[in-house]
């Protein structure tokens, strides 16, 4: 960075920004000298700002570089439209005169990343699931934007953290916050799995028209019901997501245990405050009991089977686009959008996202995260970067979350997106006269999610693909249920010695 | 200007070689001995030595057992199957008839895509909502139910059917290129002296390509044994657990689990599995009488 940068950043801001700031009084400008402290790179008192606010104040030296920077930052990212990512980076780069590449890394993501730092390279933001960005952290890959130490070594927060968390869903951002009460990222999207969605053509059919289940048990009672009417054109009642990979039954063991427990971070019936496991093979544990009734679909041929030979959703999302199939555990809120997409399903329109009740709320938090790591190309330019891509652009407007949220149905931390006008337009165009009870629903959703507080550490990531291989025994009756749940929890023993024990 | 000898001339061309080589493959295997002997905890950041610990855990994993016996099934499934495609194709393409150029050129198609679409392409001829065999087997009435293929008893079967598929071209033309060296004249003689059919194959056809069988079994046995892709995009290794080859246990502990030292001995015992395969093959079809 040139010593002219440095000085447009401290120097004070224009006219035009100078009367804004008088306007918004001593507090933001307190958080103002707080902010262009922090920018500075000097290390900065943390500036108490009251929250929640319904506008979020501007101020920064948010002015493109004079001189495009010739060492370009770098982005590393997974695969998912990364034609938005890319479209992103450009405006990005033109807002900011900025130079960012990015590098997409297709498979195996999560190693690839980690692998890239221990061999020591740079990258200035990468994207991130909570357990990941959790791991990261402890790990000492990646910092909080909130700041602190890592390794010994000082760092300075994002200028406006405390506008940021003041925004945030308070769901999410418990979800986002490690156990030294410091967010491990910032909101790239943020959903629930699985999503219940209802075939209402089926419903209607079976004479059920309008009747959604409220609870998992709910759910499946209804299943053998429509098993009974076998209404015409229904193949199976229900499609799952009980699918071999970690992001399959492992997630929606956890997903069902929070939702009927009524224990959204999981403490009181699957791992405490310490990570050490406290479910068991036992009846009445809501583990075991859930393992059962899943056993006892499988058996009651109530389910799609083809969910049962995949490593991923798409067998079962291609199951329930034919129309045939009364009820799917959607991946993600987001996969409503697809399913009421009348090129790809065929229940397009007659489809509706089952919404959370006081009874019970469904799914477990899905979750991606700007992540900010330690060893960046430029302290300030990756800074920049990050707020703006995990908050707000140069003219303080959310603008990621927001094009996500157009493009594909992703939500966001910040519920103000879902009071954007332009975001509801896009909807509606799909969504039609389903857009409001769908918006309500979303939001209930990620009121109410399970956000397992057990992410937070890393015997969470292993566990997971070999509890879903557990699991997969289990359902097809190659073991026992009892067998299941106690190898998971054996599991989950030695994995705690081996992280959190000696 | 200096002048080298053969040997100095050799050395130059060698060197740069045998450093890619050292560093590609020699490094690497290496390497991953020493995981295998170590407990690797990336998180603590410590590597205990832990001597043969990996594999003996390994040898007694329930996991480890199921799926070194699928994969042995999946790989003789699969060779089987090539190695008769092979010689029947090989043998039907190398007859004269019209539109041999063509249908050449068609046979070669399967080995052209990749296992990823392979799998795919699997999924929707199997799928038992959507699947093509399915929707002929309902339509010229041989079902009135429709068939969930990949969630039958069966499932390795079909993978290994759809695999075969994949990989028999290239053994088709291994062994199409023997064939096209067999002089004309011995099966005339052979048929003078009043050999049949099958003591032609067995005399003179067998001979022929015995190495290009050789060659297309073993390519066949490391392929099969190595794949991830067919098993991870049709099955995911269910229904349950019981299409989990070992390769594809390995990827998930290795790169998923990232159960590294545990990963590496896995796949030292996948290795000298396959070099036990390979050497028994080498014996079976070189043996000369």
């Amino acid at each position: 960075m040139t010593s002219k940068e440095t000085d447009k950043r401290s120097n004070p801001p224009d006219e035009e920004k100078r009367e804004y700031l008088k306007t918004v009084g001593g507090l933001v400008a307190g958080l103002a000298v707080g902010g262009a402290a922090a920018w500075l790179g000097k290390p900065a008192e943390r500036v108490e700002v009251p929250g929640p606010t319904v506008t979020t104040p501007y101020y920064g030296p948010w002015e493109p570089y004079e001189t495009k920077p010739e060492t370009p930052l770098e982005w590393v990212h997974w695969g998912y439209r990364p034609d938005i990512i890319t479209e992103n980076i450009s405006v990005f780069n033109q807002q900011n005169n900025e130079n960012v590449i990015e590098e997409m890394i297709a498979a195996d993501y999560q190693p690839m990343v980690e692998t890239k730092w221990m061999a020591g390279e740079a990258f200035d933001c990468v994207y991130g699931n909570d357990y990941m960005a959790f791991r990261w952290r402890a790990l000492g890959y990646t910092r909080s934007p909130e700041g602190g130490e890592v390794g010994g070594v000082y760092y300075e927060p994002l200028p406006f953290i405390e506008w940021i968390k003041a925004d945030m869903f308070p769901s999410v951002r418990k979800a986002y916050t490690g156990e030294d009460g410091k967010l491990a990222g910032l909101t790239y999207f943020v959903s629930a799995v699985p999503a219940m969605v209802a075939n209402d053509i089926i419903l209607e059919e079976a004479g059920m028209a309008g009747e959604y289940p409220k609870t998992w048990s709910e759910l499946y009672d209804m299943c053998r019901e429509l098993k009974k009417k076998a209404p015409s054109g229904m193949i199976k009642p229900y499609v799952p997501r009980f699918f071999n990979a970690y992001w399959g039954s492992p997630w929606d063991i956890t997903a069902e245990v929070s939702n009927i427990a009524k224990d959204p971070d999981l403490t009181k019936t699957m791992w405490d405050k310490d990570f050490g496991c406290i479910f068991d093979a036992a009846p009445g544990d809501p583990v075991y009991e859930t393992i059962k009734n899943w056993r006892s679909l499988v058996k009651d041929d109530l389910i799609e089977g083809a969910v049962l030979t995949a490593s991923s959703t798409t067998p079962g999302e291609e199951a329930f686009y034919t129309g045939k199939y009364a009820f799917i555990g959607s991946h993600g809120i987001y996969g409503y959008w697809s399913i009421m997409d009348p090129a790809k399903c065929q229940a397009a329109g007659r489809c509706t996202l089952i919404p959370p009740t006081s009874k019970q709320n469904w799914g477990v938090i899905d979750t991606g995260l700007y992540c900010w790591p330690v060893n960046v190309t430029d302290e300030e330019r990756a800074k920049r970067l990050i707020q703006w891509l995990g908050w707000k652009t140069n003219e303080g407007k959310i603008y990621t979350a927001k094009k996500w949220a157009i493009e594909e149905f992703l939500h966001s931390a910040y519920p103000a997106v879902y009071e954007d006008e332009e975001v509801k337009a896009a909807w509606a165009t799909r969504l039609g006269d389903k857009l409001d009870h769908t918006i309500k629903a979303s939001s209930g959703y990620l009121a109410g999610m399970g956000i397992p507080w057990i992410r937070r550490s890393p015997l969470y990531g292993e566990w997971m693909d070999t509890a879903a291989d557990y699991m997969a025994k289990a359902l097809t009756g190659e073991t026992s249920v009892e067998e299941c749940v106690t190898s998971m929890r054996d599991l989950s023993d030695e994995l705690w010695q081996k992280f959190h024990g000696g | 200007m200096v002048k080298l000898s053969d040997t100095g001339v050799a050395i130059v061309l060698l060197t740069p070689l045998i450093f890619l080589q050292m560093a590609l493959s020699i490094y690497p295997m290496v390497y991953s001995i020493w995981m295998s002997v170590t407990d690797i905890n990336l998180f603590k950041g410590t590597a205990e030595f832990v001597g043969g610990a990996q594999y003996v855990k390994a040898l007694t994993d329930p996991f480890v057992r199921d799926s070194t016996i699928v994969t042995i099934r999946f790989v003789a499934e699969v060779t089987i199957i090539v190695i008769l495609l092979g010689i029947g194709v090989a043998l039907f393409l190398n007859e004269s008839f019209k539109g041999r150029g063509i249908l050449r050129v068609l046979v070669i198609a399967p080995w052209a895509i990749s296992e990823f679409a392979t799998a795919s392409i699997g999924r929707y001829l199997y799928s038992g909502t959507y699947g093509f065999f399915n929707s002929i087997l309902l339509r010229v009435g041989l079902i009135n139910q429709v068939i969930d293929f990949l969630n039958t008893p069966f499932t390795v079967e079909f993978i290994a059917l759809l695999y075969a598929w994949h990989f028999a071209p290239l053994v088709i033309f291994f062994v199409l290129a023997g064939l096209q060296t067999i002089p004309a004249d011995l099966y005339k003689q052979a048929k003078i002296d009043g050999a049949g059919s099958t003591w032609r194959f067995r005399l003179i056809t067998f001979p022929f390509i015995r190495y290009a069988l050789l060659m297309g079994a073993i390519l066949a046995l490391i392929e099969a044994a190595r794949t991830i892709d067919v098993v991870f995009v049709l099955t995911g290794g269910g229904p349950g657990m019981t299409s989990v080859t070992l390769t594809y246990l390995i990827y998930k502990v290795f790169f998923v689990s990232r159960r590294l030292s545990y990963g590496a001995a896995q796949s030292w015992i996948l290795m000298i599995g396959l070099m036990v395969g390979i050497t028994a093959y080498f014996l079976i079809l070189s043996r000369r009488k």
